[in-house]
């Protein structure tokens, strides 16, 4: 087993740091006060049941949600209402959909070189190279000239990682990477994501996956109702969970 | 019932001609000016921008309420007098029907167009806005580069069929008195007595070109009928 | 302003009246008309659905050739051409009907029959748009298929474009501003004719827009009203009702939010 990397008490340059973060849709608590240390190199896996605000604390991350109040500072950069320092952060800042989102009128290609060439800045050659480059990472160069609509889930969920590899970014939010896709299809984004996690990116992944988050993640963090209510090593947290609520939460997805 | 005698429709061609050049070239006209300017007025409605939203809703309201005749007739009036006061001098400028009717189309399609675009733009996925955040797109790349693309492309059989209902309503510069395709059959019908000719000539031209405009949209349709399928 | 509309015509009457005139011919062109639409329109749509390949072709004839000429033109074939073409003493009957029937006539079936090409096409989209299993399960009733039109497709359909109906209502009243060109009187020509005697266009063609606008008010909210009383207890509004967000009925359908706000 790979060596567990977790953010120490005292490390002075955490990836990304979150602190009391509150976020409110109308009336409805989203997130009450979350705070959350994310080390560089670090593999997270958020769980919980739905509506617990595991995808609107990493959407928050990149300011796809603006949160209420609270901290967030990503590699050094504070998240604040400055669109350059927003700017700053999302082009650091990798994120993989649910429903993959990749642009249906461009190429696979395409879908990769647009940012680095219009963030970045990057001339097409260079993009092109890197594209193609991050495209065979995940085994997709072969469909590189086709259009999402005519890729499988899974192809399209792979595609939408390299996208956001391209960027060559310091950390990757997954926001339930596998949980459009087809059963057959999960295993082939999973392990591509592994392998990401073996090359030592930084992550925050919010899936179901047990296997998975046993696999990869470092620390395990289980939300309910808007907050942390517990967090610790996989395999102390799927055998002996400290609370009630994840015990309930466990029972319910393991059948 | 009068016989029939075509032959004045070939005599008659090369003047037909160049007035049909005239409604292409005014629908043509019409098209580019409208779609920029609807575009224009659909990312202002899409943006909410306070003030200026209002003003463009009000606008596309109006325009929509009206007849096209009285449209014409309004700006026929009223171009000469604005330009006179941008002019400075105050006095109306004399512009001419052409030059009216080209100004009155482009705006008039205008808010047609911006319709079409502001209901494409309510419908492109959430996804789509939230990825370019995630990739730090500025806002005039995501639109430029994402967004606008994909509301032209799936509101293209719109936009076409729109065109088409341009192209029939261009005749209506015959209030004008202009030598559109309809204007020149219509002064040449007076000529040389020949009504039924020239218009029954003059509804087959039109039939021809609408329907082949047509049939080409309905084959976009299909195609994309098809690429949506695929999903 | 508008001052000038009360002022004595030369022949008696004030300008107003002039407009009223011309408002009662442009109602009773877009009312009547709308009614032959509607007719010409809903067989004609059906005839775009129905086995028969023979009443398809002859209903996607009629579609074409009124859809895509332009309605000026039209205007223009039925006033000018028509009587030509009939036997010499029918086109000398009707070119004998005294002004201002002899104009509005002509005017009256080309708006009805233009429009009704174009409700054709939303009446065949509507029928179109409904699942399958409701023929099936007609047929499994053993209803004729003149029943299951009539009872089954047809309630539904009618039901499912009376939004897209809105945007064919305010287009046959916009039209029939094109009947001044075969020299009926009706609203737009009455503004002009108000203009040119006084020289305030303003007060003509303002008063002419502000009456055109309240119509248009009416009539949206008229077809908002049909909408909410025949909509089927819990089915969504109109416009919603099939599931795609971006077609070419909701598209081509009403007056646009812009509406709400001139209300």
């Amino acid at each position: 087993m790979q060596q567990r990397r977790t953010v120490s008490p005292t490390d002075p340059f955490p990836m990304v740091i979150v602190e009391r973060l509150v976020k409110r849709f109308g009336s409805f608590n989203a997130l009450s006060g979350v705070s959350l240390k994310v080390a560089k190199g670090e593999k997270i896996v958020l769980c919980g049941p739905s509506g617990s605000g595991k995808s609107t604390l990493i959407r928050c991350i990149n300011h796809i949600e603006k949160h209420d109040s609270g901290r967030i500072v990503v590699d050094g950069i504070e998240l604040t209402d400055r669109i350059r320092d927003i700017n700053n952060i999302r082009s650091e800042v990798g994120m993989v959909f649910q429903s993959f989102n990749l642009f249906p009128h461009l190429s696979v290609l395409e879908n990769c070189m647009l940012a680095p060439m219009k963030v970045r800045g990057l001339a097409e050659p260079e993009a092109h190279e890197r594209a193609v480059a991050l495209l065979r990472k995940v085994r997709i160069h072969d469909q590189a000239h086709k259009y999402p609509t005519q890729l499988s889930g899974g192809q399209q969920q792979r595609v939408a990682i390299a996208r956001a590899l391209c960027m060559q970014p310091k950390i990757m939010l997954f926001d339930e990477p596998t949980s459009a896709l087809d059963p057959e299809m999960v295993k082939e984004v999973l392990e591509t994501i592994v392998e990401l996690a073996q090359d030592g990116m930084t992550m925050v992944c919010v899936t179901h996956e047990m296997g998975f988050a046993r696999e990869v993640a470092d620390r395990v963090v289980f939300m309910d109702l808007g907050s942390i209510v517990e967090e610790g090593d996989p395999s102390t947290f799927f055998r002996a969970p400290n609370t009630d609520r994840a015990k309930a939460f466990l029972n319910r997805i393991i059948h | 019932m009068n016989s029939l005698d075509f032959s004045i429709v070939l005599q008659a061609w090369p003047y037909l001609w160049s007035g049909l050049l005239f409604s292409l070239s005014l629908t043509a006209a019409a098209f580019l000016v409208g779609m920029f300017l609807g575009t224009l007025f659909a990312l202002v409605q899409h943006f909410e921008l306070r003030v200026l939203s209002q003003l463009v809703r009000s606008y596309v309201a109006l325009m929509r309420s009206i007849p096209l005749i009285l449209v014409l007739f309004w700006f026929f009036f009223l171009v000469p007098i604005v330009l006179g006061h941008l002019s400075g001098n105050g006095r109306p400028v004399p512009v001419g029907a052409t030059y009216t009717a080209f100004i009155t189309f482009g705006l008039f399609e205008a808010a047609y167009y911006s319709e079409i675009i502001r209901v494409g733009l309510r419908a492109v996925n959430k996804g789509q806005f939230e990825a370019c955040q995630a990739l730090a797109l500025s806002t005039f790349d995501t639109y430029r580069h994402v967004i606008l693309p994909q509301v032209f492309r799936v509101a293209s059989p719109i936009i076409l069929s729109q065109t088409i209902i341009l192209f029939q309503d261009t005749s209506l510069v015959y209030v004008l008195s202009l030598t559109d395709l309809l204007g020149a059959a219509s002064k040449l019908a007076q000529l040389h007595g020949r009504l039924v000719e020239m218009y029954l000539a003059v509804a087959v031209v039109y039939l021809i070109i609408s329907c082949a405009a047509s049939q080409f949209v309905a084959s976009l349709r299909k195609k994309y009928a098809i690429a949506g399928a695929r999903r | 302003m508008f001052t000038v509309l009360l002022e004595k015509t030369v022949d008696g009457q004030r300008y107003i009246d002039w407009l009223v005139s011309g408002l009662g011919w442009t109602l009773a062109l877009a009312f009547f008309g709308w009614w032959i639409a509607f007719a010409v329109g809903v067989v004609v749509g059906i005839g775009r659905t129905v086995q028969n390949p023979f009443f398809r072709a002859l209903a996607r004839l009629y579609v074409e050739i009124f859809r895509n000429i332009p309605v000026l033109v039209q205007m223009f074939l039925w006033y000018f051409v028509l009587p030509e073409l009939l036997p010499t003493t029918m086109g000398d009957w009707i070119k004998q009907i005294p002004p201002p029937w002899g104009t509005f006539f002509p005017a009256l079936w080309c708006l009805g029959l233009y429009t009704a090409a174009r409700i054709a096409e939303q009446v065949r989209a509507g029928i179109e748009a409904l699942p399958r299993g409701q023929d099936e399960a007609a047929a499994a009733l053993g209803l004729s298929g003149y029943l299951t039109y009539r009872h089954i497709i047809l309630p539904q359909a009618l039901r499912l474009i009376v939004p897209s109906l809105t945007s064919e209502v305010m287009g046959i009243y916009k039209n029939t501003s094109v009947a001044l060109t075969i020299g009926l009187m009706e609203l737009t020509a009455q503004a002009r004719q108000i203009s040119d005697a006084t020289f305030q266009t303003f007060a003509a063609f303002g008063a002419a827009t502000l009456i055109y606008l309240a119509l248009a008010l009416i009539a949206y909210q008229a077809m908002m009203l049909i909408d909410k009383a025949v909509r089927i207890p819990g089915t969504a509004p109109g416009r919603e009702a099939d599931g795609s967000d971006f077609d070419a009925v909701k598209l081509e359908s009403p007056v646009p939010n812009g509406m709400e706000i001139v209300k």
